[in-house]
């Protein structure tokens, strides 16, 4: 596991040891971390067990060894420990008859906040859906259901919240609202646990990350320190040019590129710093008078960067 | 008590959605529709002998068990299936509330269908015959069967992604085959429990004995026994779905898995 600084203190919602496996599938394997105040990435690529082990850290699912404790105390066992939780649900299953005023008030009313209908209405506001209150769920765009779940969870006022993948569907405006709003959430001194494989997302939002591979606690810390962790890992870039070979040749002749692939009207370029290489394509283009239509990280994305995170460990 | 009302009120408006309650209680009005339609003409013999035929061949029997049975297990089933149990269950209720709400509303819900259908019937035979007492016995009958199949069909909708192809299986074997065969098994079945109860209070009974011997063969006909039997079924029913959702595990593994 990659170790870096800012350990969270005063640990909310904690895995002790935590394993979880479905018959011969090992989905979450002896992870143990403890979550605290603040915005807290969960990362990992598709199938690397972050929903399993949300589930299981709200006590959806049981612990097939370790365990899962919210405020130092077993939610399966405590359900009234729910009062303190939100929870945002990877899937957007819904109550699809029901208006989202209705659904918003319902939920914090069984979570057991006073005057649960003030406070939906203030949590459909702060996701901006007071104008769309009173419109079936049903008929809602899948962004439009994430903020429905995303107010309904926090509509009770919880010191935890975990939300898995709660940006998906939603549009670039709500997008950011949202980070906004769980950036702020994070800074009231809540612990948020925000699961995502896009690694720009959780870098934006979260004050630590934690990363998964195959079920196991990969990396734990800063986003910066993570990715500092990696920065010895040769980078794939693929530029996309009106002359490849011309361009290429000019950039192989300088300090950043390791070596080149040639396509048709674009070459892969590998180099052990992106950055420093991007402003050399730019510079090389000028000089060499070529058009420069795309600058694309080909393993920018969070699978291959926990691809370097699996082979270092 | 306010958890109790608020997820028995949301599972309850699922439950009797429009589409729903409008094919439910066609299905459960169709015998009195038929009867209607059968009996023009008849005199107050043959309208009681062809109620008493349809009665006891369809609505006890078959219709008014699938009704509940398909209203009960979609009463916990259906939140598992689409995935929103989870919004029952991390919430700070106790289980106990859980199971006892998805009960009363799938009870609530069976006895719109059932007792919809019963009060069709009730008013066809009074319309017929022309003496509105006759067919009472059809409404505790309703009652008791709605009860009986909610009591077994809320926790088996719970665990079986099948509980109304089960709950078929089980009207053709055991309520309708092995019950008819076997007398020893008879007061396990849920359709003779209801027509003792038909039989009891349907003042006056329009069945004869012999027909009545026939089916409930040493089940000894009595509405109270009836309601008692349902009334401790109903509590087994609650504590039942009460372990599974503290117990197992109500989700599947995984989205992304």
């Amino acid at each position: 596991m990659t170790e870096t600084s800012l350990a969270p203190t005063a640990a909310a919602i904690a895995a002790e040891d935590l394993s979880k496996w479905f018959d011969q599938k090992v989905a979450v394997s002896e992870f143990t971390y403890s979550f605290g105040p603040g915005v807290t990435g969960l990362l990992g690529p598709n199938g690397a067990g972050k929903t399993t082990l949300l589930r299981t850290l709200t006590g959806l699912l049981k612990p097939s060894a370790g365990r899962a404790l919210v405020l130092g105390q077993s939610p399966r066992r405590r359900p009234g420990l729910y009062r303190q939780v939100g929870f945002v649900p990877e899937h957007d299953a819904i109550y699809e008859n029901m208006t989202a005023a209705r659904f918003v008030r319902w939920s914090t009313a069984l979570s057991g906040a006073p005057r649960p209908a003030e406070a939906a209405e203030r949590a459909l506001e702060t996701v901006q859906l007071t104008g769309d209150a009173h419109r079936r769920l049903g008929g809602f765009s899948k962004g439009m259901r994430r903020r429905a779940r995303v107010a309904a969870a926090l509509a009770h006022d919880p010191r935890i919240l975990i939300l898995d993948e709660p940006l998906n569907g939603t549009d670039p405006i709500q997008r950011a609202r949202l980070i906004e709003l769980l950036i702020g959430l994070g800074r009231e001194g809540r612990t948020v646990i925000v699961s995502s494989h896009v690694l720009a997302e959780v870098e934006r939002m979260a004050d630590r990350v934690v990363a998964m591979v195959n079920g196991r606690l990969a990396a734990a810390g800063t986003v910066a320190a993570i990715r500092d962790a990696m920065s010895d890992t040769p980078r794939r870039v693929l530029i996309e040019t009106d002359r490849p070979r011309e361009l290429a040749r000019r950039l192989l002749a300088g300090e950043w590129a390791r070596s080149v692939e040639m396509g048709d009207g674009s070459f892969t370029i590998s180099t052990d710093d992106a950055r420093a290489l991007g402003g050399a394509v730019m510079a090389a283009a000028r000089e060499a008078g070529c058009v420069v239509t795309a600058v694309t990280p080909e393993d920018d994305s969070l699978e291959s960067v926990f691809s370097y995170l699996v082979r270092r460990r | 008590m306010k958890a109790f009302f608020l997820i028995t009120g949301s599972i309850l408006r699922r439950l009797l959605s429009r589409k729903r309650l409008l094919g439910m209680l066609i299905l459960t009005c169709a015998p009195a529709l038929l009867m209607l339609a059968l009996t023009a003409g008849s005199d107050r013999a043959e309208a009681l002998a062809t109620h008493d035929t349809l009665l006891l061949t369809m609505l006890l029997p078959l219709i008014f068990p699938l009704v509940a049975i398909i209203t009960a297990s979609g009463a916990l089933g259906e939140e598992r299936r689409a995935a929103t149990l989870p919004d029952l269950l991390l919430k700070p209720v106790p289980r106990g509330v859980i199971a006892a709400a998805a009960t009363a509303a799938a009870l609530a819900a069976s006895l719109v269908f059932l007792l919809g259908g019963a009060a069709a019937d009730w008013l066809v035979l009074g319309f017929r015959t022309g003496d509105f007492a006759v067919g009472l016995g059809i409404l505790p009958a309703a009652a008791v069967q709605a009860a009986g199949f909610t009591a077994l069909f809320v926790p088996l909708g719970l665990i079986m992604s099948r509980a109304v192809l089960i709950g078929l299986a089980y009207l053709i074997l055991w309520e309708i085959t092995l019950a008819a065969i076997l007398d020893g098994i008879r007061s396990t079945s849920l359709y003779r429990i209801a027509v003792s109860a038909w039989a009891d209070w349907g003042t006056p009974s329009t069945a004869d004995a012999e027909t009545l011997d026939a089916i409930l063969g040493r089940v000894e006909s009595g509405g109270w026994g009836a309601v008692a039997k349902v009334a401790v079924m109903l509590a087994v029913s609650v504590a039942a779905t009460w372990l599974i959702t503290a117990k197992r595990e109500m989700i599947s593994g995984s989205g992304e898995e």
